[in-house]
């Protein structure tokens, strides 16, 4: 049975203006991602990795072009509809963990769920629960800064999941971490994939990317 | 979705005072509260000025009721009737009959008399009174400075207001001019000799007593004993000045003067409450007074609002990234921006009320026990609580504003840019 396409683009451009200098990041990329895929984004560094997936995530607007998830045009859409879409259908892993410094692990991770709920009791549960999942259930009223830089990724992992989301991006996750410490979250990863969850994962390392089953390469903001 | 993004932002607002810079949550919180007194305080005491002079002249001259002749009277006619309808109207407690009269007081005359020095006399009013009944209505005996107060018994001694003295007026009949209420009488104490020309009848009486109050009525007049002013005067005892009623506590008294009027007092004299007794001049003070409260208050709000703008823009500028993130994994511009908007209102409520407590529980009892001494009036504070809720509200609404303001300014910012610090 054919899987679902979830995200497609249509040529897709991303131009950066400063002053008369114009700079295009993507150039007329089209690819499409189907359910329950893990698809890895490499390519060398300013290649336009992460600017995919920004546009793919609806962090950001193409200049050209157009995203579609689950076929429906998001160009159109108001940055309420993008935040609404970020919230509840896809989760990001950010490179640099990207938590708030104020609210502990446990605050990071339901953050979004109370967003989506507005039952706070309801997250505290789910989100230790997801805390646990990832190895911190000790670690729950801990701070962002009184945590390892792979604790803190688990807790970005799990705050990504939070909203079972049908895609997770996760932008170089492994980027300032150790080998050990990479390879934990990478078999995070792979297990979230394994129990069926869409994965794209920029990375600029080949044998991160390997481990996917599928590879789009970027060189000058091309699919090669 | 608006409750839940408001409980959002509430939920990131009680983590961001936690959490965050305890330095300046104390400085928007001080600033909130010196602009609440500012706002509250600066207007109060500034209104307070004549409404302690409206005060003063009610308890110290006028009582909560004064009747005065008609104006093409000289007298009150038929005193008493007058005065029997008074006191039989509820809420009647006590009055005081006054005569009154021009005199001219002169001090030191027995000294030996040069061409260049003028007689040390002064011009004024000698008003008649029942000692007792004035004490009670006024609280005359309270405002004897020096010396004693006035009996009934005394038919040559007199109280002298401070202002008729050069030691507490500070000025002397110029030379080459004439005596008139200006000048003051020099070397006069409790025991001098002073000669009193009332009409065509000078005698010598002994000051027993300086009177000295907020009222400059009560610091330039003479008073002696009303039944021996009248003798002097060869009038009758239903002919008096001036009566003075003090009210029973809690009685209307717009509704006293009614049904004064009602009974037809109104064709004798006029009368008046003590309020509109001192005519639409203190009103229009007590107005200016209140716009000029009110414009020193808002510019203290502006600047709080400035301030409060600021701080919040540099907060959300501080936390830019954080805003880019939270957008990112899907908070919406609502939940973000109440955040601050409701960080402010909390500053702006953590202020107002440490100045409530400060106002209501520390400055209005202490100027109330000691009322600020301005020559002309007790300065009391004027801080109403429907007008201080009226004002803290304007307080709370602008520095909603100020919050929501620069916030909303940061979170417009592109998404991606905000995270990336572009």
């Amino acid at each position: 049975m054919e899987k679902k396409t979830i995200i497609e683009t249509k040529n897709l451009v991303k131009c950066y203006t400063v002053g008369e200098v114009v700079t295009c990041a993507l150039d007329s990329v089209s690819l499409s991602i189907s359910e329950g895929e893990f698809v890895a984004i490499d390519g060398k560094s300013g290649s336009g990795k992460s600017t995919l997936l920004h546009l793919l995530s609806l962090l950001d607007k193409p200049t050209e072009g157009g995203v579609f998830v689950y076929n429906e045009d998001t160009s159109h859409f108001s940055r309420e509809q993008r935040v609404a879409i970020r919230l509840s259908t896809f989760g990001y892993v950010f490179q640099d963990y990207a938590l708030i410094p104020e609210l502990t692990a446990l605050e990071n991770v339901i953050l979004p769920h109370f967003m989506l709920t507005g039952k706070f009791d309801d997250c505290t549960k789910h989100g230790t629960e997801l805390l646990e999942q990832v190895g911190l259930g000790n670690r729950l009223h801990n701070r962002p800064s009184q945590l390892s830089g792979g604790e803190q990724q688990r807790v970005a992992i799990a705050r990504a999941l939070v909203n079972s989301p049908h895609v997770l991006f996760a932008d170089e996750p492994t980027a300032n971490l150790d080998s050990d410490t990479s390879e934990n979250i990478l078999s995070i990863i792979m297990e979230l994939h394994a129990q069926g969850l869409t994965v794209l994962m920029v990375t600029h390392e080949a044998e991160y990317a390997q481990r996917a089953g599928r590879i789009i390469t970027l060189a000058d903001g091309q699919v090669v | 979705m608006l409750l839940r993004s408001l409980r959002v932002g509430f939920f990131l607002m009680v983590r961001y005072v936690r959490h965050g810079s305890s330095w300046a949550s104390l400085l928007i919180i001080t600033i909130m509260f010196l602009t609440f007194l500012n706002v509250i305080v600066v207007r109060g005491v500034l209104v307070g000025l004549p409404v302690g002079a409206s005060i003063s002249y009610e308890k110290e001259y006028s009582g909560n009721v004064l009747i005065t002749p008609l104006p093409d009277q000289r007298h009150i006619d038929r005193t008493k009737l007058v005065e029997s309808t008074l006191a039989s109207i509820e809420g009647y407690r006590t009055h005081s009959a006054r005569y009154l009269a021009s005199a001219v007081i002169r001090a030191n005359y027995e000294r030996p008399q040069k061409e260049t020095r003028l007689p040390d006399q002064v011009g004024t009013a000698v008003v008649g009174i029942d000692p007792l009944l004035e004490e009670e209505v006024t609280g005359l005996r309270e405002l004897v400075v020096e010396g004693t107060y006035l009996t009934e018994h005394d038919e040559t001694g007199v109280l002298l207001g401070s202002q008729l003295l050069e030691q507490y007026a500070g000025e002397t009949p110029e030379a080459g001019g004439t005596p008139d209420t200006t000048g003051s009488l020099e070397n006069v104490v409790p025991g001098s000799e002073v000669r009193i020309t009332i009409g065509d009848v000078v005698g010598t009486y002994t000051v027993l007593g300086i009177v000295e109050g907020k009222v400059g009525e009560n610091s330039r007049r003479i008073y002696m004993n009303g039944e021996r002013l009248r003798k002097i005067l060869g009038g009758s005892i239903d002919k008096k000045d001036e009566i003075a009623i003090d009210l029973l506590p809690s009685t209307s008294v717009d509704g006293y003067v009614a049904k004064l009027n009602a009974s037809g007092i109104g064709e004798y004299a006029i009368v008046q409450s003590a309020q509109d007794s001192q005519g639409q001049f203190l009103d229009d003070i007590t107005q200016t007074f209140d716009l000029l409260g009110t414009g020193i208050g808002l510019i203290g709000i502006v600047v709080a609002a400035i301030t409060v703008f600021i701080m919040v823009f540099i907060v959300a500028l501080n936390r830019q990234k954080q805003i880019g993130i939270l957008k990112g994994i899907g908070i919406n511009r609502l939940a973000i921006e109440s955040s601050y908007v409701f960080l402010s209102i909390l500053y702006a409520l953590v202020g107002i009320s440490l100045g409530l407590l400060v106002l209501y529980f520390m400055i209005t009892p202490y100027i109330t026990a000691h009322p600020i001494d301005f020559p002309f009036a007790d300065g009391v504070l004027v801080a109403p609580w429907n007008d201080t809720f009226v004002r803290s509200l304007i307080l709370i609404v602008t520095t909603l504003f100020a919050g929501y303001i620069p916030a909303r300014m940061i979170v417009q910012k592109n998404t991606i840019n905000a995270i990336l610090g572009r």
